[in-house]
């Protein structure tokens, strides 16, 4: 139990520019406070993330990631976001099997929604250290 | 749709009404040998003679060499689940249609030629020799051909067998009787189904139990040397270059010095899980779950149940099967604004 | 609960809004009034107060509102090359849409579809943006006119501002929030909003106590009390008016709904806000009088509209879809809260609204047709609501938790005082006059100077945008002459290729507001480790303009070839780095930022080591990027400076016209064997009575005479190629082919009538038509004298089948009882009807006049009784209607049956979708590129659409529409190229397996698979850059440059 409690995990967050940026801005603005845990790259749209980022991510130890674009209907690019949809259930089914799944998160952020950023990342955080860190990142080391 | 009453041995004679009206160029049929039955592809009329369609073998799954097939027209007389690869595809422009008719029949399962005396290779023998079937035949659920362009039912027929298109003019100049199957076809097949589908729950569960902790993983994949085999027969593993066969994904000494510098230590060969996930991620939305992949696994991991749980998995939940139409879009190249909201 | 209650401040007697504007200078008027009792460190000098500071600016279009419409105009002016000067009387542009929470009828967010184009406006080249001015005098005329601008002072010098917001935590004023309606306070230094643009904090003079704190919080020094107003004469071709509107304000008026007095009624704008996740109560419904839950709300319609003696008495046309809107993400958000909406006849006439308000019922919003007559405060709190049962004539009443207001969109009050200014002329009610209210709405009555947006009457916002385009393309036509901008060349850009990355890193402190809460040093120093970091600092703001000297000088002296930020966003603060990059000689895509001001400092504000810690690595990860970073370059082709209209009807001359206006030459093609479309078979417009042909006789002369229109009659488009900028068509003509290269289409392919067969006898007899046929026998003027005329409106509309409203039936119905009332007086006319949808300016008196005066009866129907038409074997028509109002069942005999038929897209819409590759919606209108803000453009670039090939639409809404489509459709020919993305895919031929799967994600349509190699090709003008097929190519081949694999992975590696 120890270990999970000074456990800080590493979580990696895909931001769509348009909606989950502006939203991961807006917390700033607004000065919500959520844990530092989380590493942030941005893609013009939830589609461009491709799945086997996360599956990279996942077997290179990083504890959880998190893919953040915006609501449905929304999208800057028309539909993006519902690809994006598609791909990470196809993923999740997958990483289910693996044990992984728990591990990704799918998640819509809208630009006016800076506290609800906090609270992903609040939440997303929470919900990895619950877990412990990522078991492949040792054990895979022999 | 015709259908038609015929004898394994008339098969024969529709193959050769296929090559001598020019219809198509070579036909890929099996047919015996000297040292056994082998897949051929023959353009010799004179030459059908010994061949054996129906065989249960499946020794690779044939619908890889029909991948960029050009404009050669050709038959060829598959498994379902070749023909289902073949359908999936022609969804990926692999595969030119227009030049290829599709000939499968009812499948009760194959054996690996490498297994099985050759003599013992006809449709009557399985009964006897069910416990020397392929594993992924008996856990198979798509047994009957998908849509293809001439199918030939044998389950649920009262001696010989019942050929069944919409393409007529395939079999134009034939004498051919009209004949349906008998009417318990359907409950013969749900009943192979439910044994095949209890077979292939146990397989799932017992996989499901090994990937659920990372130890089972690990144990799974451990001794994979990324050979690629599994990949190269995979029908569906359908692209040119393969990821990792390009530079950020084909790791030479440099870049494995670079990331063992980052931890100290690099098991290699490196990324094995993330070869296998990657594989999953492309292929278990068209997996047709031949099992081939685990034949050519020369460390014999047993990469068919774990096909078999991804595959049903991710098709399930777009309501796809793969390679069942022709025209049903791929599952990942559409969406539905109001799917999936939770 | 206490806490709670500090969001909400009703009652605002003692405190000063920022509404109350005066135009006065502040140094005077705090010489005058307050100098006598502030406390302040500033000595205020009277000579330095007094306004001496006159400024003189040219410019070629004068903006004066920067709304949604205003940007909208202002940014479609200076796309085509002219300089736009925009003045706003607050500190931040965006106007009232920012305010909302979503917006119907697509639930968009409206921040988020604003905010883009908000920093468009700020960073656009050709836009010189002035906020705190008001304009103050125009003289001259057309083509030369001088406008004096007052520029209040804001104190603060926005060059220097970061927007840090450290003086707004000091400053000791509270005053009542406007942007939040009145629903909570900010400080005497503020920004309205969070995303505001320019993100420049300002001081209202008439709320600070000039005690200085913010001065000296300020480590920018950007706060100066020295700072004078200014009188700017400016010197414009033309001028647009997007001024905007005004909330009805429910205090004196309609106070019987107890708005001011119970704590727990609020209008619907304050209802926004509270939905809004960024308001008072971050998105959570809270009644203002406890802060508690509400378990019921109601929405009381109307309230300041449709009324002349409560209010004004033109319909407001948004608010039944905007209570619709509240009350169904009310619904989504808690389906236990209960939702009534009271309402007179619900007017979802738009595009996809009656499919909305139908939703809206399915999730239980709770309709009740009825005007409350009056409201009262229960003990808890709760407000008792009485009305009218319409069935059974009964006063009933319903408690609600809370009560929202519908308020209207009224006239500004500042419009007399600004027309007077603008020399233009207010009608009756208050908005500003135009050239003709069903043709001509975008000219006021002077010339030169146009309206866009609700100051011209109330409009929704894409009928707003469509108008501020429309503005756009007429304010180009007195300025055509000038010579357009031409960008100054950047300096020649320097061959990086093949070098090792030298990588310069800057760092900001951003005064206390990284660095307070991070280590810069650290984080600097740590930079600097990597191999390729060559220069690595950290400094007070690196967003200033000596920083910039010194980035520009840092990559010169250190020969950097990749350039770091790690500063704040790059949403806000790229582009500026950008151009610094540039202006050294550097391609703009090798700049990088690291976000560590936003993302970390002001959200790890409690934990300095990890806070640093992530700077870290956010720059770690730049740098990663940075290494493997490639200069990009923007496809440019030339464009055909030719433009295409598809339809003659009049939104395609009006298109033609405008675009001609604009000296473009233009193709006008039509099916048909004359121009006019639709008017050519009505008699009379609605509601002007306006005979069509008169329309349609001048517009036709006027494209006669215009040398740069040709008409193509009786032409069909066979084939189309190419895309934006060079499109092809084949077309078949009366005088055999035709080939037409063009830059840009605007498609105006009208609209029509349903096939009425077999609905309501239509066909069996010669007594009943459609309301065209009707038009077309006044034309003809054979029509026999009816003893009983009956109209069904919505005939084949709003049912199951076609579940869209047609927008103008109810219009048109009411417009032909009036012609049949005034040729036959005996005769009586029933209209039989669902909602009486008269949405428009002056309709709703129009319709009251008829009902009122011309004794025409209307007789409401439901949905599930619709009425049933019998003929008898004479041939005798007998229309049998339950009346919903009254409950009772009505046999009509009517010797003219008339069938307001519903109406859909034209029959070529299915072939110009394929042709154009754009999508197409229900009943065959296109569907628009973006629902709220895009209403002209298709998902095509280049292609353009206006009138009811959009929806049905009147005329005045189809005029606006045709006249903004022109301008969108002039920009690229007016640009003369078009310049794609620089961060576009392309792909690997070598390993493309051809599969497709690019192709199929591709919302642009810019990947095809080449005939001949079956390999993937991009269409770099189209690539819009989302990278959708970069993420679906299992191979790699597909990628995104400047997101590429390589890019992401290292990012990934170098997380930490």
């Amino acid at each position: 139990m120890d270990e999970k409690s000074d456990f800080e995990p590493r979580i990696l967050g895909f931001l769509c520019n348009w909606c989950s940026y502006a939203g991961a801005d807006l917390a700033g603005v607004s000065r919500f406070q959520y844990p530092p845990n989380v590493r942030i790259i941005r893609v013009m749209c939830s589609s461009r993330v491709d799945p086997m980022y996360i599956v990279k991510a996942l077997t290179d130890g990083i504890d959880g990631v998190l893919v953040a674009g915006c609501h449905p209907g929304d999208c800057h690019y028309i539909e993006g976001n519902y690809r994006a949809r598609r791909r990470m259930v196809a993923l999740d089914q997958i990483l289910e099997r693996y044990g992984l799944k728990d591990r990704v998160f799918l998640e819509w952020v809208s630009a006016s929604e800076g506290k609800r950023f906090a609270e992903v990342i609040t939440h997303v955080t929470e919900e990895i250290k619950k877990l412990g860190p990522n078991p492949h990142k040792k054990k895979w080391e022999i | 749709m015709a259908t038609y009453k015929i004898q394994e041995k008339e098969l024969q004679s529709v193959f050769e009404n296929l090559l001598k009206k020019n219809i198509v160029e070579g036909i890929m049929v099996q047919k015996k040998g000297e040292h056994g039955i082998f897949p051929v592809l023959i353009t010799d009329p004179d030459l059908l003679e010994g061949i054996t369609p129906s065989a249960p073998l499946f020794s690779f799954n044939r619908a890889v060499l029909l991948q960029n097939n050009g404009c050669r027209k050709l038959a060829v007389v598959v498994n379902p689940c070749e023909a289902r690869a073949i359908n999936e595809l022609k969804k990926l422009n692999q595969i030119d249609m227009d030049n290829l008719i599709v000939i499968s029949g009812d499948c009760l399962g194959t054996f690996d030629p490498k297994d099985v005396q050759m003599d013992s290779t006809s449709p009557e023998n399985i009964a006897e020799k069910k416990s020397e079937l392929r594993t992924a035949c008996t856990v198979c659920e798509h047994f009957t051909p998908p849509e293809v362009d001439i199918a030939i039912y044998g389950i649920g027929v009262d001696g010989g067998l019942v050929l069944s298109t919409d393409r007529e003019e395939l079999l134009e100049g034939l004498s051919l009787t009209p004949g349906e199957p008998s009417a318990n076809r359907d409950a013969e097949i749900k009943k192979i189904l439910d044994e095949h589908l209890a077979a292939k729950e146990k397989m799932v569960s017992g996989i499901s139990e090994t990937l659920s902790t990372t130890d089972g993983t690990i144990e799974l994949f451990k001794h994979c040397i990324r050979c690629d085999n599994c990949r190269d027969v995979c029908p569906i593993c359908y692209c040119k270059v393969c990821y990792f066969q390009t530079p950020l994904g084909d790791l030479k000494t440099d870049d494995m010095v670079n990331q063992a510098s980052i931890k100290g230590l690099l098991r290699i060969p490196p990324d094995i899980l993330f070869y296998h996930l990657t594989r999953n991620i492309h292929v278990a939305p068209g997996c047709v779950e031949c099992g081939a992949c685990e034949e050519a696994c020369p460390r014999d991991i047993p990469l068919l149940p774990v096909w078999k749980a991804l595959a049903s998995d991710v098709q399930s939940i777009f309501d796809y099967i793969a390679g069942m139409e022709k025209e049903v879009p791929l599952p990942l190249v559409q969406f539905k604004e109001d799917e999936f909201e939770d | 609960m206490q806490d709670q209650n500090e969001y909400f401040e009703h009652y605002y007697e003692d405190v000063p809004l920022e509404d109350d504007y005066l135009m006065l200078a502040p140094e005077i008027a705090l010489l005058e009034d307050q100098t006598s009792y502030i406390e302040s460190e500033i000595e205020i000098n009277a000579e330095n107060a007094i306004r001496t500071s006159k400024r003189k600016m040219e410019g070629d279009v004068l903006v004066v509102g920067a709304g949604i419409s205003g940007m909208q105009a202002a940014l479609d002016i200076a796309d085509k090359g002219y300089r736009v000067i925009m003045l706003e009387k607050s500190s931040t542009i965006g106007g009232n849409m920012v305010k909302l929470d979503k917006t119907f009828p697509t639930n968009d967010c409206s921040i988020c579809t604003a905010a883009p184009k908000m920093v468009e406006v700020a960073r656009h080249q050709n836009i010189s943006l002035m906020t705190y001015a008001e304009i103050m005098s125009l003289k001259g005329e057309k083509g030369d006119f001088t406008a004096h601008v007052f520029r209040k002072t804001a104190y603060v010098d926005p060059d220097k501002c970061t927007g840090c917001g450290d003086c707004a935590v000091v400053c000791p004023v509270e005053v009542i929030n406007p942007f939040d309606d009145k629903l909570s306070k900010r400080k005497g230094i503020y920004i309205e909003f969070p995303q505001a643009v320019p993100i420049v904090y300002s001081i209202n003079y008439e709320n600070c106590v000039g005690c200085g704190s913010c001065e000296r919080v300020c480590d920018a020094e950007a706060i100066s009390f020295l700072q004078k107003s200014e009188d700017i004469e400016i010197k414009v071709g033309s001028v647009i008016v997007a001024t905007g509107y005004d909330l009805f304000e429910p205090l004196e008026m309609r106070k019987e709904y107890g708005y001011g007095k119970y704590p727990n009624v609020i209008t619907a704008m304050q209802f926004e806000r509270l939905l809004s996740s960024f308001g008072p109560t971050e998105g959570k419904i809270l009644r203002p009088s406890d802060g508690g839950k509400p378990e019921s709300i109601g929405w009381i319609q109307c309230v300041g509209s449709r009324s002349k003696q409560l209010g004004f008495p033109f319909c407001s046309r948004v608010c039944c879809m905007y209570a619709t809107k509240e009350a169904a993400i009310t619904k989504e958000m808690d389906p236990d809260i209960d939702v009534t909406i009271f309402f007179m006849d619900m007017r979802a006439y738009g595009k996809d609204f009656q499919q909305y308000y139908d939703k809206a019922m399915e999730m239980g919003v709770n309709y009740i047709r009825a005007r409350p007559s009056s409201v009262y405060q229960n003990e808890d709190g709760s407000i008792a609501v009485r009305y009218m049962d319409t069935h059974t004539r009964e006063i009933l009443e319903m408690n609600q938790d809370m009560l929202v207001l519908s308020t209207a969109i009224i006239p500004s009050k500042e419009n007399p005082r600004l027309g007077e200014v603008l020399g233009i002329e207010v009608d009756n009610n208050g908005f500003f006059q135009s050239g003709s209210i069903v043709s001509d709405p975008i000219q006021t009555t002077r010339d030169g100077v146009y309206l866009a947006g609700c100051n011209q009457g109330p409009k929704d916002i894409p009928d707003s945008v469509a108008m501020a385009s429309g503005a756009a393309a007429r304010a180009i036509e007195a300025i055509i002459e000038r010579e357009k901008v031409t960008p100054i060349p950047p300096p020649e850009e320097k061959d990086v290729s093949g070098q090792e990355p030298r990588i310069g890193v800057f760092i900001c402190h951003c005064g206390k507001n990284i660095n307070g809460f991070l280590d810069c040093e650290e984080v600097a120093e740590k930079a600097g480790e990597d191999g390729n970091v060559v220069y690595s600092i950290n400094s007070m703001f690196v967003c200033s303009e000596d920083s910039q000297k010194e980035i520009r000088e840092k990559i010169e002296e250190h020969d950097l070839n990749r350039v770091i930020v790690a500063a704040c966003s790059p949403i806000t603060h790229g582009g500026l780095f950008q151009d610094t990059l540039v202006e050294s000689g550097l391609n703009k895509y090798l700049f990088e930022f690291a976000n560590i001001r936003q993302h970390c400092s002001w959200v790890h504000s409690h934990d300095r080591p990890k806070a640093t810690r992530k700077a870290m690595d956010l720059v770690n990860m730049a740098i990663a990027k940075s290494k493997l970073l490639q200069p990009l370059s923007q496809e440019e082709v030339d464009v055909t400076p030719v433009v295409l209209v598809i339809g003659g009807g009049v939104a395609g001359m009006k298109a033609a016209l405008a675009l001609s206006d604009m000296e473009i030459d233009t193709h006008v093609v039509e099916m048909s064997d004359k121009l006019g479309g639709n008017l050519n078979k009505l008699h009379s417009l609605f509601p002007t009575d306006q005979e069509p042909s008169e329309l349609v006789t001048d517009l036709s002369a006027r494209i006669e005479a215009s040398e740069y229109v040709t008409v193509h009659l009786n032409t069909t488009l066979e084939e189309l190629e190419g895309f934006v900028g060079n499109f092809k068509v084949y077309m078949k003509g009366p005088d055999g082919d035709e080939e037409l290269e063009f830059g840009s289409a605007i498609i105006a392919s009208g609209f029509g009538e349903i096939d009425m067969e077999g609905k309501y006898g239509y066909g069996s007899s010669p007594k009943i038509m459609t309301q065209t046929e009707l038009e077309g026998h006044f034309k003809a003027d054979d029509l026999e004298k009816p003893e009983t005329v009956v109209m069904i409106n919505c005939a084949g509309a709003m049912d199951e089948e076609r579940p869209w409203c047609c927008r103008i039936g109810c219009g048109v119905s009411i417009k032909n009882a009036k012609l049949l009332k005034e040729r036959f007086p005996d005769s009586d006319i029933y209209i039989l009807y669902r909602d009486i949808r008269v949405f428009g300016k002056d309709e709703e008196e129009y319709f009251a006049n008829v009902i009122e005066n011309l004794k025409v009866k209307i007789i409401r129907y439901s949905e599930v009784e619709k009425p049933d038409v019998a003929i008898g074997e004479d041939g005798a028509i007998t229309v049998k209607v339950r009346d919903q109002v009254y409950n009772e069942e009505l046999e009509l005999p009517a010797d003219l049956l008339v069938l307001t038929a519903q109406t859909e897209g034209s029959e070529s819409s299915v072939r110009l979708q394929e042709m154009f590759k754009i999508p197409v919606g229900p009943g065959h209108f296109f569907i628009e590129a973006h629902a709220k803000i895009r209403p002209l453009d298709l998902a095509s670039d280049g292609v353009y659409f206006c009138g009811s090939a959009h929806f049905p639409k009147n005329l005045a809404d189809a005029i606006a529409q045709a006249e903004g489509a022109a301008s969108r459709a002039a920009i690229p020919i007016m640009q003369g190229i078009v310049k794609g993305e620089g961060i576009t895919s392309s792909i690997n031929a070598l390993t493309c397996s051809g599969c497709g799967m690019c192709v199929e994600v591709c919302p642009y349509s810019a990947i095809t698979l080449d005939e001949e190699t079956g390999i993937a090709v991009v269409n770099a003008t189209l690539c819009k850059g989302c990278g959708a097929c970069a993420a679906a190519c299992p191979s790699g081949s597909a990628r995104q440059r400047g997101y590429r694999d390589n890019q992401i992975l290292a990012m990934m590696y170098a997380m930490g």
